[in-house]
C-alpha cells in the first residue's frame, strides 16, 4: 500500500524527473562537499557540478548510488524543486564555517519543504507576522519600539511573555530543532516560500537562554526580513529586541537590582523565574537600563563567573520550551492512519531528518 | 521597684526607648545597603556601620550631635534632619524636646543622657549577647562593666550604715548616675537583629554573666518588618511557564491517502 511502483520504476522515474537543486540539498543536508560526495560515489567532482547546475543528468544507477550515499530515497531528487528560502540569519557569519552554512540553509530548506507537505493534510495557524523593518541607521523604528510593537501584534499582556515559542508558533512560524550535528551554528531563522521559520540549537540545554534565542530570532523574522542577514549591526538590533520584548523597560526596570550587594542576588533569582530570563540577561539589562553602574555590573559578572554561573546559571525550570506545531501535525496524521512511511513515501525525503523536525524535544538529548 | 524596672521607667518616660526601638531598625537597614561581602565586608564592618548609623539616627531624633540647632536659628532644621534618611525613617521618626536627652560621652565614647541613666552603644555579633567581654572592648566598656551595682537583694544595704549609694562610674565628673548599655546586633544574610538594653558586668568567674540585668527591645526574622525596608510592590502579570496547550492543528480530510502529497504542495 505503501508504494505499488517496483523499485526500477522509481529510479527510472527519479532519473527522467531529475533536479539538480534538490542534489545540492542532499549534499548539504548531508554536510558533504561535491568532492567528499564524488569520492563516495568514485566519480569525478565536475560531475556532481554538473548535475547539479543541471548541465548535465546522471544515469539510473548513478542516482542509485547518490541516493545511497546521501541516505535519501532515490524519488527525493524528482520531488521538483525544492523550496525558495531566505539566507538564515546566523549569529555569527564570520565564525561558521561555509560547510556549515550550507547545511542549516538546507535544513531550513528542508523544514519549509515539510511545513509545506503538512500543511496539505492538516490546518495550521495562518502565518502572520508584523512587518516593522529596522533599518541600521534606525531612521524609522528601532528594535524597542519593533519589540513594544510586535507585543501589541501578538496581544501580550503586561508582564512576562508566557511561553515564547507557542506565541510565535500561534502565529503560524515553524519552530524547530535543528539536527545535533548542526551544533556549531547558534539558533538561526529564514523566511520560506511557505512559512518563516526559527531554527531552535539542541546543544544549548537551557530554558532561559532558550527562550532569549527565539526572541531573537523572532526579532529578525520581524525586522529584518530584507536587510542583508549576519550583520553585526543586525546581530546587536535582535538582541535589543529580545530584550525589549522579554523585559520591557518600562515594567522591568522598577524591580532591578542597582548593585549585586545584600539581597540581590535573591532578588534576581526571582526576577528570572518570573520573567523566565537568564541572570546574564538581567545584569545586563540594568546595565542598559542605566539601573546598575558599570563598576557593579563588572562585579557581578566576576562573581558569575567564581560561580560557574557563565557556563550553568542555577534555575528551577530545566525543560526547555517545546514546539507543538509540527509534532501536533504527525500526531494527528497517526491519529487518521498515516505513520512517518507513509508520509514521506512519495517525496523521499530522510526520515530520520523528518523525526528530528517533528519532534517535541531535541534529538541531542536522547543520545546523551 | 527592681533596679532594672527604675531604669526601663526612666527610659521609657523620658521617651528615649521609642528613640532606640526606631533607630536601630533603620540602622539596621541603611546597613544592609553598604554590606557586601564581595567587598570583603565582615563582622567588623557590619558593627562599625551599625554603630554610624546607630549613633546618628539618635543623635537625628534627640537634636544631639551634629544636629544640634544654634540659638540663633529659628525653626527645627528640618532640611538638615531630612538628609540621609529614607523618607519612611523620617516621617516615622520620634522627635524629642532639644533637652529632653543630652550628650554625655565618656572616653570618646558617645553617651546619651536622662535624669540618672546614660547610655553606651555596643555593638555584638548577632545570638552572643551573653559572650561580650568588657574588659576586651574600650576603656569606657571596661569602666563602665565596673561600676557599682546596687543589688535589690542585698542583705544590708549602704544606708542601713548611714552610707550614700554612690553608683556609677567612679571618677567620672561629668554625669552623676548609672551608665547602661545598648547593645545591637545585626546579621546581614539572614537579616535578623536583637536590641538589648541593661547593666553590663564583669563576671567573677567562668560560667558568671556578663550583665547585671538585660532586657530585650526588639528582635526580627527574616527579613527586616514594617516600614523600615521596602517591599516591591508585585511583579506585573503571570510567569514565564511551560505548561501551555499546543497550538491547535487538525487534519484537512480524514483520508488515509492524505501523506502522498507532492513536496511543491
Amino acid at each position: 500500500m505503501v508504494d505499488l511502483r517496483r523499485p526500477s520504476q522509481t529510479l527510472a522515474a527519479a532519473a527522467s524527473f531529475f533536479n539538480g537543486e534538490r542534489l545540492t540539498m542532499a549534499r548539504q543536508l548531508a554536510g558533504l562537499k561535491k568532492s567528499h560526495l564524488a569520492a563516495l560515489i568514485e566519480m569525478s567532482p565536475a560531475s556532481v557540478t554538473a548535475w547539479e547546475s543541471g548541465t548535465k543528468q546522471p544515469n539510473r544507477a548513478t542516482v542509485a548510488k547518490l541516493a545511497l550515499a546521501l541516505h535519501v530515497e532515490p524519488q527525493f531528487f524528482g520531488g521538483g524543486a525544492p523550496p525558495k528560502v531566505s539566507k538564515p540569519n546566523f549569529r555569527s557569519l564570520r565564525s561558521t564555517p561555509q560547510i556549515a552554512q550550507d547545511e542549516a540553509e538546507a535544513y531550513g530548506r528542508f523544514v519549509a519543504e515539510v511545513a509545506g507537505m503538512l500543511q496539505n493534510a492538516v490546518e495550521f495557524p495562518e502565518a502572520l507576522l508584523p512587518d516593522l523593518p529596522v533599518d541600521p541607521d534606525e531612521r524609522s523604528m528601532t528594535p524597542e519600539k519593533a519589540a513594544r510593537r510586535a507585543r501589541e501584534f501578538f496581544g501580550v499582556a503586561a508582564g512576562p511573555v508566557q511561553h515564547v515559542v507557542r506565541l510565535v508558533e500561534r502565529s503560524g512560524v515553524v519552530v524547530v530543532f535543528s539536527e545535533p550535528g548542526a551544533a556549531a551554528i547558534d539558533a538561526y531563522s529564514l523566511h520560506s516560500s511557505t512559512r518563516p521559520i526559527i531554527v531552535l540549537n539542541p546543544v544549548k540545554d537551557d530554558y532561559y537562554r532558550q527562550r532569549f534565542d527565539a526572541a531573537h530570532e523572532l526579532g529578525h523574522l520581524i525586522m529584518h526580513h530584507d536587510a542583508e542577514p549576519g550583520g553585526k549591526v543586525a546581530e546587536e538590533q535582535a538582541n535589543r529586541f529580545a530584550a525589549e520584548f522579554l523585559m520591557p523597560a518600562k515594567e522591568i526596570a522598577p524591580f532591578l537590582p542597582s548593585s549585586t550587594a545584600g539581597k540581590a542576588w535573591a532578588q534576581l533569582a526571582e526576577l528570572k523565574e518570573h520573567w523566565g530570563v537568564s541572570l546574564a540577561a538581567l545584569l545586563f539589562r540594568a546595565r542598559a537600563l542605566g539601573t546598575m553602574g558599570d563598576v557593579s555590573y563588572r562585579n557581578a559578572i566576576i562573581r558569575m563567573s567564581q560561580n560557574g554561573w557563565r557556563r550553568a546559571e542555577p534555575g528551577r525550570i530545566s525543560a526547555l520550551e517545546m514546539p507543538s506545531m509540527l509534532p501536533r501535525a504527525r500526531e494527528v496524521l497517526g491519529e487518521a492512519g498515516v505513520d512517518d512511511a507513509m508520509f514521506l513515501s512519495g517525496s523521499g525525503l530522510p526520515v530520520r531528518l523528518y523525526e528530528i523536525a517533528v519532534s517535541r524535544i531535541p534529538s541531542a538529548r536522547t543520545k546523551s | 521597684m527592681t533596679t532594672q524596672n527604675n531604669a526601663l521607667a526612666s527610659l521609657q518616660a523620658s521617651g528615649v526607648l521609642e528613640v532606640l526601638a526606631w533607630a536601630a531598625p533603620a540602622a539596621f537597614t541603611a546597613t544592609d545597603q553598604l554590606y557586601d561581602e564581595d567587598q570583603g565586608h565582615d563582622q567588623g564592618v557590619v558593627g562599625y556601620l551599625n554603630f554610624k548609623h546607630f549613633k546618628d539616627l539618635i543623635d537625628r531624633a534627640t537634636t544631639n550631635g551634629r544636629f544640634v540647632v544654634g540659638a540663633d536659628v529659628q525653626g527645627t532644621g528640618d532640611d538638615v534632619i531630612k538628609r540621609g534618611v529614607t523618607p519612611e525613617a523620617f516621617h516615622s521618626m520620634p522627635r524629642l524636646a532639644a533637652d529632653a536627652v543630652l550628650r554625655r560621652d565618656y572616653k570618646q565614647s558617645p553617651g546619651w543622657a536622662i535624669e540618672g541613666f546614660r547610655l553606651l552603644l555596643q555593638s555584638y555579633p548577632f545570638g552572643k549577647i551573653d559572650d561580650i567581654k568588657w574588659v576586651q572592648r574600650s576603656d569606657a566598656k571596661r569602666e563602665a562593666a565596673s561600676q557599682l551595682y546596687v543589688r535589690d537583694d542585698a542583705l544590708f544595704d549602704d544606708e542601713e550604715f548611714g552610707l550614700e549609694s554612690i553608683t556609677g562610674i567612679p571618677d567620672d565628673n561629668d554625669f552623676v548616675g548609672v551608665t547602661l548599655i545598648v547593645a545591637h546586633a545585626f546579621d546581614p544574610t539572614t537579616k535578623q537583629f536583637e536590641l538589648y538594653v541593661g547593666q553590663s558586668k564583669n563576671p567573677e568567674g567562668p560560667g558568671d554573666s556578663c550583665w547585671h540585668w538585660k532586657t530585650l527591645l526588639l528582635s526580627g526574622g527574616k527579613p527586616l518588618s514594617g516600614t523600615h525596608v521596602s517591599v516591591p510592590p508585585a511583579m506585573p502579570g503571570d510567569a514565564a511557564t511551560t505548561d501551555v496547550e499546543d497550538v491547535p492543528v487538525r487534519i484537512k480530510k480524514p483520508r488515509a491517502d492524505e501523506g502522498a502529497g507532492s513536496a511543491n504542495g
